[in-house]
Order: C-alpha cells, then sequence, then structure tokens
C-alpha cells in the first residue's frame, strides 16, 4: 500500500516536472505578477481572506522549486535549488503540463498534503537536501550525494539530491541535529579559552579566593618558621639537647639494660649527637687506708662526705696533681686528700661496707670554698643537671670509671644527655624533634621494652624520669607567636576570601559584557535562569579548578617572596577549603551569570555589573554598626571585629567614594565647556564613565587603600615597637648593675641613669636621675617628644626650692609635690614628655638630673633641713644611695660588664634593643599587616588585570574617538592627551579614596593593635608618606604600564578599519 | 487563560508603559488599543521615539507593560509571571532584532541555529532544514552567521523565528541595516512566512516595507494616530471612545475644534472643520 500511495507521490511529483518546465521558460518576476495577477482576478478584492493571501505569497516559490523524478523503481526526488539556477532549469524537458498557474498551486498543495500522510512529517521535512559539488560526489556543506552518478555541475549550477523522507530524516538530519547539541554545549565549554582576555578574567578571577587562602596558610607557617629559625638560632645546643635523669641502683645488673634500650631510642632521634652518660652516686661518709690494709679496719665516717662521679673524659678533664691518669681507680681533690691524708695508690672506701678502690691519683680542687646552691662555681661537665638546689655541694666528688663505679653499685643518679647537631630550621622541625622527645618520654610508661629495664633500674618505679630540652621552650614560643598570629590572620583571610568569592564574579560579569548578544538571544528565547546556570557550571568549572591551582601557586610565589621567612611551604595548604572556597566562586560565578542574562533579555545590558543603591546601604549599614562596635571593643585588643573593620571600611569608603563622585560628576557633565579642547574631551569622557570605569576605579581604590593601610601599619608598628624597646633597654644596650663601680671606667657612648620606685603624692613613682655630661651622647626617636639636650637644659636648675622634674606620660601628679621614702624631696614638674628610657610600665615616672638632685640634696642638709640633730658633715648621704644602677649604652654590653666587673660590682641583667625588637606581640601584630600587604598585591594585581581588561574592551571606542576627534580637525595629540587625562583622573580618584579610606579607618583601630600599650610613649598611627608616595608610584606606574601595552596591542590595521567604518 | 472570543492572536487593551530615567520618566505608550488578527502582517510604523519598540517588545513577552493588557493567543501577558513568559517566548512568541548580529549565536551553523529553536517548540529538528529551504538557504545550511551576508543572516533570523509555529513574530526594524536588494529578500522571506499562517509585527521606518504590507499602523507619541488597511486609513478608536485624527489632517481643524455628525440613516460619523457662519443645530 505505501509503494502505491509512492507511487502515487511520485505521478504527482512528475507533474510538477511539468510545472517547472512551464515555468523555466518564463521570468520568475513576471510568472509571480501572473500568478497574482489569476489568483486576485478569483478572489473579491473588498473581502480578501486568507487563502487568498496566502496563495498570493505562494508562487514566490516557483523560481527555484523542484523537479522530480523516478530512479529504479524507488521514489526519488532531485531538487533544483539554487540562487543561480532560478527562473531557469535544467531538468531535461518532458513538455508542457498544460496546467494554469492556480491549478499548479493546487497540485503543490496535493503533494504536500500526500507527503505529510506518508511520512507523517510537514511539508519541509521531506525535502533533505544536498548540494552537489563540481565533482559531484560530495556536497559542499552536506553529507556524501547518494546519487553521485547523476549529480553534476553545469554553467555554475548546483544540483542536490533529494532522498525518500525517511532516510532523510533518520539519518543525515538527526546527524546534524546531535551535533547541533554537542556543538552547542561544546562551545560552551571552549568559549572561554577563545579569547586570551576572556581567559585571563576567568582564571585571574577564580584565582582570587585560592590565592587568598593558600598564601594565608603558608604565610601563618612562613611565620612559624621564621620565628622557629630565629629561636633556634638563639638556642643553645647543649641545653636543646635531650637530657633524661633518673634516680637508681647504679649496678651492673640494673643500670647496663636500661641504658642500652634507652641511648638505642636516643639514636633514633636523628638531630641529636651521641649520648654521654653521668653517674652521680649520693653521698657517702669516705675513709682511706693504706693500700695494704684490710679494707674491714678503715675507719669512715670521720667527717668527710664524697660523692662517687663517673662521666666520659670527666678524669681527662682533671688538673692531675699527682698520681698517673692512666691508673685505674678514684681522683679525689686536693681538699679530701688533705683531710683524709690520702695518697695515690692508698685504698678508699666510699660508704661502709663497700668494696675498696685504689686512689688512682689526687686533682686539684674543682671548686673553691662555698659554693652557691646552684654549683654555679663548679665546671659544667661534673654538674648533674637535676641537682637538689639548695643542697650545696658540701661534699667531694670522687672520680671514677663507670666501670668502678657500677662495681661499687651505690644508689644515686644517672642522666643521659645528647647535643642537638642539626638545630630545627622550621616549625615544622622543631615540632618534630619535641614531638621524638615526648615520645620517648611516654615509653617509659608504654613501651615494656623500655619500662621493664627502667622499674628495675629505678629506686622508685612509680616515678618517672626527668626529662629536660630548651627545645620544649622553643616550641612554646613558636606556638604563642603562631597563636598571637592566629586570629587577626584568620579574619583577614576570611574578609579576603569572601572579597575573592565575590570578586570572582567579575569574571562571569566580563564574560557577560562580552558575549551579551548571544545570551540576549538565547533569553529572548525563553532560556530560564536554570538553563544558563548548567551552562554556567559546565563553562566555568575548567576555569576554576585551573584558576584555584593557579591561585595556589601564586600565593606560593608571594610568600616565598614577601612572606617572614622568605620560604612557602606548599603542603600546608587546606585543600579542602580551597576546594571550598573554589566551588563557592564556581556557583556564584553561575548564578551571577544565570541572574544577569536573563536580565539580558529585558534590556537591562548596561545593568549587569552595577552597583545598586541598595548594596551601598547595606554596606555603608555594615560599616557604620563596625566603626561603632570598634569603639566598644576593649582597648588594647585586636579582636576579629577590630582586624575585619578596616577591611570593610576601605571596601565600603571607596565604593561610596567613587559612587558619589560618579553622581556630582554626572550632574555637572554639560559643563567644561570653557577648558581646553583635551580637558573638555577628558572632562566629558569622565563625567559620562560607564560601570566599567566605577568598577576598575573601585578595584584600583580598594587595592590602593589595602596597600595604604598595611603601610600605614607596618610603619606604625616599627615606630611604636622602636620607641618602646628604646624605652626598655635604652638606644642599643642596657646593663643593670648591682653595686657601687666606677662610672668613668664605662665605654664611651655610656650613661648611668639612677633609678628607684618612691611614693609620691600617694602614688608609687619611679624616679630617674640623668647624667647630664652623659645623657647627650645617646639619643632616641622623636616619638619620645623631646632629645637628651632638651632634658638637660630642661631640668637645669632654677631655684632651691623643688628638685625640677620633668614628668612622663602624664598621670596623677600634682604639678608640685615631693616625693621620697623616709627622705621627701619636693619636686617641681618643668616639663612632660611623651617616655625616656627607663621610663616605668603602668607608673608614674619622674626624671631629674643626678647633679641637680644631689647639689639640691646637699643645699637642704647644709641649710639643716634634713638635719635633725648635729649631725656633722660625715653623715651626709647621696640621695641616690640605694638607686639602682642602670648602665645605657651603645657599645657592647660584655665591654660594660667587664667594666663593672673590674669595680667590684655585679651585673644583674643585660637587655638589648633587638631583644625586645623580637618581642612576640611585636611580630604577631607586623606579620598580620605584613599578610594584608599580601592581600593588597593580590588586589592591586586583580585592579591591574581589570584595568587592562576595561582598556582592552574600551580599545574600539577609542579608536572611533580618535578617528571622529580627527574628522571633525581636532589634531591627534588632542585626543590622546584627552585619553592620558581621563586615565589619570580615574587613577587620581582612585588613589585619593583609597587613601583616605585606609587612613580613616586605620587611625580608628590602630590604637587597639599598638605593641605593648602600657609601655611609654604611646606612640599613634604614624604617618608614612615615603610608604604611601611608593604605593602610589606602583600603581600610577602599573597603570600606565598596562594602558600603553592595551593601546600598542590596538594595532594599525584595526584603527585603519574604524577610520573606513567612521568615514 | 481565557482565549479571545474575537479571534485576534493579538489583543492590546490600554497598553501604558513608562521608563524611569534619571531625567524623569518618560511615557513611551499612552494607552495603546489594538487588534491584530491571526495569519496577518502587520507594519507599525512611526517616528523615532513614538513607541514602536516599547509596543513590540511588550507583544514579544520581553517587557512588562506599566499598565494595560496584552493578550497572546489568549494569554495575557501582564497577568503571568516571567517564568510564563519565558516559556511563552520559547514556544509562541518569536523576536527578530534590527541588527542582523543580534539575532543569531555566533558559533552555531544555519541549520542548527534553527534547529535549536525547533527542538525547543515541541518540533523534529529536521523541521529546520525544511525552514531553511522555504527561506531560500538551503545552500548555506553549514554556514555559520560570519559567513552569511547581512541579508541571510536576517532571513536566517526569520528561519529561525518562524520555525515551530509560533503564534507571532515582531520584527524591529528588520531591514534597517540592509540594502535594497537584501531588504527585498527579507520581504519576501516575511511573505513566505505569511503563508504558514504566523502573524508577523513589524516594526518599520522603510517605505519598502510599508508598501509590501497591507496593514500598517502609524504610531506617534505612544498612541495609534490611525491605522492602514489596502489603501483605507481608519481613524483610531480607543477603548474610552476617543478619535485620533488621521497623519495630516489635523491643520484642517483649526482651533481644534470639529463638528461631528452621526447619520442614523447611512450608518456614518461625519468629523467637518467647524465653521463660523454655521448655526449649531437645534435637536427639537
Amino acid at each position: 500500500m505505501l509503494v502505491d500511495v509512492r507511487r502515487s507521490v511520485a505521478e504527482a511529483l512528475v507533474d510538477r516536472v511539468r510545472l517547472q518546465q512551464v515555468l523555466a521558460g518564463l521570468d520568475p518576476e513576471r510568472a509571480t505578477a501572473e500568478l497574482k495577477a489569476a489568483l486576485r482576478a478569483r478572489a473579491r478584492p473588498d473581502e480578501p481572506d486568507d487563502q487568498h493571501i496566502a496563495a498570493l505569497r505562494r508562487p514566490q516559490l516557483m523560481p527555484g522549486l523542484m523537479s522530480a523524478m523516478t530512479h529504479e523503481g524507488e521514489t526519488k526526488t532531485v531538487e533544483a535549488r539554487s540562487t543561480q539556477a532560478r527562473g531557469r532549469s535544467d531538468v531535461p524537458s518532458g513538455g508542457s503540463s498544460g496546467l494554469d498557474p492556480v491549478g499548479i498551486l493546487h497540485q503543490i498543495d496535493v503533494v504536500q498534503h500526500l507527503v505529510e500522510q506518508i511520512a507523517g512529517l510537514d511539508w519541509g521535512e521531506s525535502l533533505g537536501v544536498f548540494n552537489g559539488d563540481a565533482r559531484g560526489h560530495r556536497g559542499q556543506n552536506g553529507p556524501r550525494c547518494r546519487m553521485a552518478g547523476r549529480c553534476r555541475r553545469r554553467r555554475r549550477r548546483t544540483y542536490a539530491v533529494v532522498v525518500t523522507p525517511s532516510e532523510a530524516t533518520s539519518s543525515d538530519v538527526r546527524r546534524r541535529v546531535w551535533r547541533t547539541r554537542i556543538v552547542s554545549w561544546w562551545w560552551w565549554v571552549a568559549q572561554p579559552w577563545r579569547s586570551a582576555a576572556a581567559s585571563a578574567a576567568l582564571l585571574g578571577a577564580f584565582a582570587l579566593p585560592a590565592v587568598v587562602l593558600a598564601a594565608s596558610s603558608q604565610f601563618e607557617q612562613s611565620a612559624a618558621d621564621s620565628i622557629a629559625e630565629a629561636t633556634a638560632a638563639a638556642l643553645d645546643p647543649d641545653q636543646a639537647g635531650f637530657t633524661v635523669s633518673a634516680a637508681g641502683f647504679l649496678q651492673d645488673d640494673r643500670l647496663p639494660n636500661f641504658d642500652r634500650v634507652l641511648v638505642d631510642h636516643y639514636r633514633s632521634i636523628r638531630p641529636l649527637g651521641p649520648v654521654t652518660r653521668l653517674l652521680i652516686a649520693d653521698e657517702l661518709p669516705v675513709g682511706v687506708g693504706d693500700p695494704d690494709q684490710d679494707p674491714g679496719e678503715i675507719e669512715i665516717g670521720s667527717g668527710s662526705q664524697g660523692r662517687l662521679f663517673a662521666r666520659d673524659g670527666a678524669i681527662d678533664s682533671l688538673d692531675i696533681v699527682a698520681g698517673d691518669r692512666a691508673d685505674p681507680g678514684a681522683w679525689i681533690s686536693e681538699r679530701l686528700a688533705g683531710e683524709l691524708g690520702a695518697r695515690p695508690g692508698d685504698t678508699l672506701l666510699v660508704g661502709s661496707g663497700s668494696e675498696p678502690i685504689p686512689v688512682a691519683g689526687i686533682h686539684r680542687d674543682l671548686w673553691a670554698g662555698d659554693v652557691s646552691p646552684w654549683w654555679d662555681d663548679v665546671p659544667s661537665q661534673y654538674v648533674p643537671l637535676f641537682i637538689n638546689a639548695f643542697n650545696s655541694p658540701n661534699f667531694e666528688l670522687i672520680i671514677v670509671s663507670d666501670a668502678a663505679l657500677l662495681a661499687q653499685g651505690p644508689v644515686g643518679r644517672a642522666e643521659w644527655h645528647a647535643t642537638l647537631q642539626s638545630p630545627p630550621r622550621t616549625s615544622g622541625e622543631l615540632a618534630a624533634l619535641t614531638a621524638a622527645y615526648s615520645d620517648l618520654e611516654r615509653r617509659f610508661i608504654r613501651d615494656v621494652e623500655l619500662a621493664v629495664p627502667y622499674r628495675r633500674f629505678a629506686i622508685d618505679p612509680e616515678v618517672v624520669p626527668f626529662t629536660s630540652s630548651t627545645a620544649f621552650d622553643a616550641l612554646a614560643r613558636t606556638d604563642r607567636i603562631r597563636g598571637e598570629l592566629q586570629n587577626p590572620l584568620s579574619t583577614a583571610t576570611v574578609g579576603g576570601t569572601v572579597a575573592g568569592v565575590v570578586l570572582s564574579s567579575l569574571g562571569a560579569i566580563f564574560l557577560i559584557r562580552r558575549r551579551n548578544r548571544e545570551y540576549r538571544l538565547m533569553a529572548a528565547d525563553g532560556d530560564g535562569p536554570l538553563s544558563f546556570l548548567g551552562r554556567a557550571l559546565v563553562q566555568f568549572a575548567g576555569p576554576s579548578v585551573l584558576g584555584a591551582l593557579l591561585g595556589a601557586v601564586a600565593a606560593w610565589v608571594l610568600v616565598s617572596t614577601i612572606g617572614p621567612s622568605g620560604r612557602a611551604d606548599p603542603t600546608v595548604i587546606q585543600w579542602g577549603s580551597l576546594a571550598a572556597a573554589s566551588a563557592m566562586a564556581l556557583v556564584l560565578a553561575a548564578v551571577v551569570t544565570a541572574a544577569s542574562a536573563v536580565r539580558l533579555a529585558d534590556g537591562l545590558t548596561a545593568k549587569v555589573g552595577e552597583i545598586r543603591v541598595s548594596w551601598l546601604v547595606f554596606l555603608l549599614g555594615t560599616a557604620g554598626a563596625m566603626w561603632i562596635q570598634v569603639g566598644r571593643e576593649p582597648a588594647r585588643q585586636a579582636g576579629p571585629l577590630v582586624v575585619g573593620f578596616p577591611l570593610v571600611g576601605i571596601l565600603t569608603g571607596v565604593i561610596a567614594s567613587v559612587v558619589a563622585l560618579r553622581a556630582v560628576l554626572r550632574s555637572v557633565r554639560r559643563s567644561g565647556s570653557h577648558l581646553a579642547t583635551p580637558l573638555f574631551l577628558a572632562w566629558r569622557a569622565l563625567t559620562a564613565s560607564d560601570i566599567g570605569a566605577l568598577l576598575v576605579t573601585t578595584a584600583l581604590g580598594v587595592a590602593t587603600g589595602l596597600a595604604v593601610l598595611s603601610s600605614l601599619f607596618v610603619t606604625s608598628i616599627d615606630a611604636a615597637a622602636e620607641a618602646k624597646a628604646v624605652t626598655v633597654a635604652g638606644p642599643a644596650n642596657r646593663v643593670s648593675v648591682s653595686g657601687p663601680f666606677d662610672a668613668d671606667a664605662l665605654p664611651p657612648g655610656s650613661t648611668v641613669i639612677r633609678t628607684s620606685i618612691v611614693p609620691a603624692d600617694g602614688e608609687q613613682v619611679t624616679v630617674l636621675a640623668i647624667d647630664p655630661g652623659t645623657i647627650t651622647d645617646l639619643s632616641w626617636p622623636e616619638t619620645f617628644g623631646h632629645d637628651p639636650q632638651w632634658l638637660v637644659d630642661t631640668l637645669a636648675p632654677r631655684d632651691t626650692s623643688a628638685v625640677p622634674a620633668v614628668m612622663i606620660g602624664g598621670g596623677p601628679l600634682a604639678q608640685e609635690g615631693e616625693f621620697g621614702l623616709v627622705r621627701r624631696f619636693p619636686y617641681r614638674i618643668v616639663g612632660t614628655a611623651a617616655s625616656v628610657p627607663l621610663a616605668a610600665e603602668r607608673r608614674p615616672t619622674l626624671v631629674v638630673r643626678q647633679d641637680v638632685f644631689e647639689s639640691f640634696a646637699r643645699s637642704r642638709w647644709e641649710a639643716g633641713l634634713e638635719r635633725p640633730g648635729d649631725g656633722g658633715d660625715e653623715d651626709y648621704e647621696s640621695p641616690l644611695f640605694g638607686y639602682r644602677s642602670d648602665v645605657l649604652t651603645s657599645a657592647p654590653a660584655d665591654d660594660v660588664s667587664r667594666a663593672v666587673d673590674g669595680t667590684g660590682a655585679r651585673v644583674m641583667a643585660t637587655t638589648s634593643l633587638n631583644q625586645e625588637l623580637s618581642s612576640v606581640e611585636v611580630r604577631a601584630t607586623r606579620w598580620t599587616f605584613e599578610f594584608v600587604q599580601i592581600l593588597a598585591a593580590i588586589g592591586a594585581l586583580t585592579a591591574i588585570g581589570a584595568l587592562a581588561l576595561y582598556l582592552s574592551e574600551r580599545r574600539a571606542d577609542r579608536m572611533v574617538s580618535a578617528v571622529i576627534t580627527q574628522q571633525i580637525g581636532i589634531p591627534a595629540w588632542v585626543d590622546k592627551v584627552a585619553a592620558v587625562v581621563e586615565l589619570v583622573g580615574l587613577v587620581v580618584v582612585a588613589l585619593a579614596a583609597g587613601t583616605a579610606a585606609a587612613t580613616f579607618t586605620a587611625g580608628r583601630v590602630f590604637p587597639n593593635f599598638e605593641p605593648d600599650p602600657w609601655v611609654p610613649p604611646e606612640v599613634g598611627l604614624t604617618a608614612a608618606p615615603g610608604a604611601i608616595a611608593a604605593v602610589m608610584a606602583l600603581v600610577v606606574f602599573s597603570v600606565v604600564a598596562v594602558a600603553l601595552l592595551t593601546q600598542r596591542a590596538a594595532g594599525r590595521a584595526e584603527k585603519a578599519k574604524v577610520m573606513r567604518g567612521a568615514g | 487563560m481565557d482565549r479571545t472570543e474575537t479571534g485576534d492572536r493579538v489583543r492590546c487593551r490600554g497598553l501604558v508603559k513608562i521608563y524611569s530615567a534619571a531625567t524623569g520618566q518618560v511615557q513611551a505608550l499612552r494607552g495603546v488599543d489594538l487588534d491584530i488578527p491571526a495569519g496577518r502582517v502587520v507594519a507599525v510604523v512611526g517616528p523615532s521615539g513614538g513607541g514602536k519598540s516599547s509596543l513590540l517588545r511588550i507583544m514579544a513577552g520581553l517587557e512588562r507593560a506599566t499598565a494595560g493588557s496584552v493578550t497572546v493567543d489568549g494569554i495575557d501577558l501582564a497577568q503571568v509571571g516571567s517564568r510564563a513568559r519565558r516559556r511563552l517566548r520559547a514556544r509562541l512568541l518569536s523576536h527578530v532584532y534590527q541588527r542582523p548580529v543580534d539575532n543569531l549565536i555566533s558559533h552555531l551553523t544555519a541549520a542548527q541555529q534553527v534547529a535549536r529553536v525547533a527542538v525547543r517548540r515541541g518540533q523534529r529538528p529536521d523541521a529546520a532544514v525544511a525552514m531553511l529551504e522555504r527561506v531560500d538557504l538551503g545552500t548555506r545550511l553549514d554556514h555559520r552567521p560570519g559567513e552569511l551576508s547581512g541579508g541571510e543572516q536576517q532571513r536566517l533570523a526569520f528561519a529561525r523565528a518562524a520555525v515551530g509555529a509560533p503564534s507571532i513574530i515582531i520584527a524591529d526594524e528588520p531591514t534597517a541595516e540592509l540594502d535594497s536588494a537584501n531588504s527585498t529578500r527579507v520581504l519576501d522571506t516575511i511573505d513566505l512566512l505569511f503563508e504558514t499562517g504566523v502573524t508577523v509585527v513589524v516594526a518599520t521606518h522603510d517605505p519598502q516595507v510599508v508598501e509590501r504590507i497591507d496593514h500598517v499602523v502609524i504610531l506617534r507619541d505612544g498612541a495609534i494616530e490611525a491605522i492602514e488597511e489596502r489603501g483605507r486609513t481608519y481613524a483610531a478608536i480607543d477603548h474610552t471612545g476617543r478619535i485620533q485624527l488621521p497623519p495630516g489632517l489635523h491643520h484642517r481643524f483649526p482651533g481644534g475644534r470639529a463638528v461631528l455628525a452621526w447619520s442614523q440613516e447611512a450608518g456614518h460619523l461625519t468629523v467637518r472643520p467647524d465653521d463660523p457662519g454655521e448655526q449649531p443645530r437645534r435637536d427639537s
């Protein structure tokens, strides 16, 4: 049946051959006109119906309509459809059909109807069209011709073969459709990579959160490494080694097993050197007898006490008085030998019932007289680490070999010590070292291999051995700094990451603005947000992953370059967090794309990326609330709010400034006609600046703000830290001395300040008495508010009623009063200063001149004001008696110590400026803002990238502007100058807004970051004109470089193209 | 959603569109009443700023009217949400922008452009090829927009707009960027589409377009000034009963007054200038 129907179709199509023949000899326009005329004649002109109207249009199909033929019993249609063939046909002539035009139209309807009946398709679907090429084998654009032998090209006319409807639709067209779908989706995946600008925008945008996160963890690690490095450099390798001390039975059958296992464990800690063992027995009475005397007859306990002592190299270090070092036996001191009357070769008994030991020799006493409770005067190699502090060595050490001591088997203490041979260079290595130490500690209890021999050795098995190492202190210090750093760093990281995630949608916005035609068309076609969302997710997946990796690499480079230790460890990157941030950025970019694309259909192209007033209000509200809350924060505390406020403040300040300025400029955009032409053009461009300019200016402003903020803080913290360190340690070194000494013996550049804490006006006051002759050799920071000479001059004697004094830092003291505990002296405050070296913390300080004070006291004494009785002149006592002496010197502290030692005084402590500057608080705070510097660098890179993209996007506009200005007779240089002025305008706005916002917010929160706030002087935000100028210079240089590079890329060809278009 | 009982494909009632601009509010449409029957090609002409594009964008479901209603195939676009409008755009409403490049996705071939829309409208993808044949782009199936001339691009745009039997095709000055020859071919394409029964509304300034279209709506200052159909000019009567004089006649009514005379017998209304010498007739 189907065949019959097809044959009917074939017959109908054969009729259409005739139709084509009819038309082939006609001019198509004429044929159309005739058809129209015929139909119009049949239709009522005043009531045209749709059918007639349709028929009127249909003749226009005629010029290119088809011919048909049958081929080998199958229904085949051949259609010639080309514009070249219009009006003519090369189909073999078969005679005239004899049909009138209306009849022809009816036939077409019939054919169409039949075809639809057969294939269930509409008319068009039955016409799969191929174009034959000149060789007749492959279509120009379509699949291979099925009738290759019949396809041919004549006179540049193209022939096509139409196969049966079922064949055409089932294979070729479907293939094409599948290709459509694949191409469509593949295009979305490939599109970002087709343009360098788009790729850069997307990769840069998606790298933002990753670089912040990766930089944060690496920065923290770098800071920890830095402090570990500094700590390790200061470590005493001997003390940083590991010491185990245990009380037990120093016997042959108990100690060696424990010793062997313990030493094995020591060896497993690689940074440690060889283990040395010290054995020291408890105190025992000592007796000596002749060599031939029966040991049982030797009297012991006559008063002499001794402790057997064995250590590798101990005998070798002795200063031998008698005996041969190679002889076996015990070595005793001259003092003990004298007490006992012992000589080399005598028999020595240590403790009753002990084995006799021959006296191998006599050595010089290891110490003279009494020693301090801490065995300070005993050579270190004879001092065990764990001693009874208050059990001074009123006994004698009897130096023996290990074997001799173990043969005695006394109760005592054994110590194992290994020196640190490879100090840790990173916090990781330091942590690993202390972990190994701790592991060894735990093994005394948990490891049977070690615990069992220990229990057998120990006197009290329940008491675990003592262990010691300064590495634990170093680790604690490192962790403390890390802890100090973590909170502000986390806040900055969270802020930076959130900003990065938000900013990552800039890449999506750039892409939308660049490809807005496609997005608008798709939206107009009915693509919804979910459709765009899916496509955007597919599209941005690759860039987000690659961007995250690039961000991690960039962070590594940044931290390696400007991190605290100059090294970055990528293994500490928290990849989970980084992946989460990247995923959030991806989703946000996709959401922004979807929302923007849907808006595009509504003609809102220009508003994509627009900063809405509601957002501005939100930002202003947030910043305002934070401003208020920061004021309520506890003083001197830098919580997350205090750290986060400058970031939010800068962002808000810059956006508000730029938006407000834009509004103002727009309102005056019609002014400026009086300006010179270049300025006028620039003025008009600035006042009409688009959203792109707004975003770029904002980005530049925020980056500038962050850079200025961090520079301000780092400079201010450095200034404050230096000032406070000078207060504590003096300009270089401070040596605290106990006892009188000759100040003239001090090295040049030294001065002595006498200090005492006395009551005054009901307060405890520190009185500093300076030496006017030498204090001027020093210098101190400007933040002190004065110089030494001012101090000397101000404290010069004025009258005899009171001691002139300078008060430091204000406080509750009256202008006039008295100070002193027993001897009270009137004072009068003649000036105030922010600080002076050795000024007290948390207490008022009065500074006086030593000579004036002495003179005043003496005059009072001489006037009888301090002499209640008839004391003679010899009763006079200096008012500085009992005052502590501190030497401030620019010379090395050791030089001062040597000078002081020679006079019989004692150095109590030394402090250096560098030690103070490296305090934990200063480092942690400084590093926090060094991290902000990294954020600023990231922001600057972002802004520069955005500027490059913006200039790149505006390249065509700029070209058109250049051409138009030339065409209206304005010289080319005018347009160039206008472009430069416009760019400079944007940069100036960004710099001004960023600097102002940063300074404003920094001033609000800096007091919370002031290091050691209880130490004078109180240092506020320090201006950093140099740093700010450097930031500005860097920004301007970058902008100019980007502008030049972008404009150079425009090229002459493009300019010529624009000129043609404009002309 | 109610179907119109009149058989009109598009029905606008009291259509008002107000835009908010930096300089204040702009009233683009001032209560437009318009009926467009199914299967008709209608040209909307008028001076720039007259409201043509606004009217077309509202009819295409791309914008919402500030007031009034637009009913397409019985569906009031003012009453449906954005999702429903998207669906309508996907299935029933097609829009052709002025610039040819705005109508095409640059990376898709001609066949892919049309097939994409065909599939969305529930058609088999093969319909794309047929449609391209119909608009005489059968030889350009695998060409991308960049490989087509402006006229071909615009015909391709009409092909993708017409595939899948939409209710209405809105074309906003489709020949504005084309030369005369290409404009003619685009108009031929519109003629072809007309045969499929689709309603086509074209905003244009092009006299060549106006000449080819029998139904012309003249829009001025956001209101319909007149409607011309096959040589006849009709005054527009809005839903409140107001009549707008046809173009060029305003100056014939000095003082802004006209005398109306309704002839019950003839069944027509006469509008003529006021004659100062004539005494007003009193109805007894």
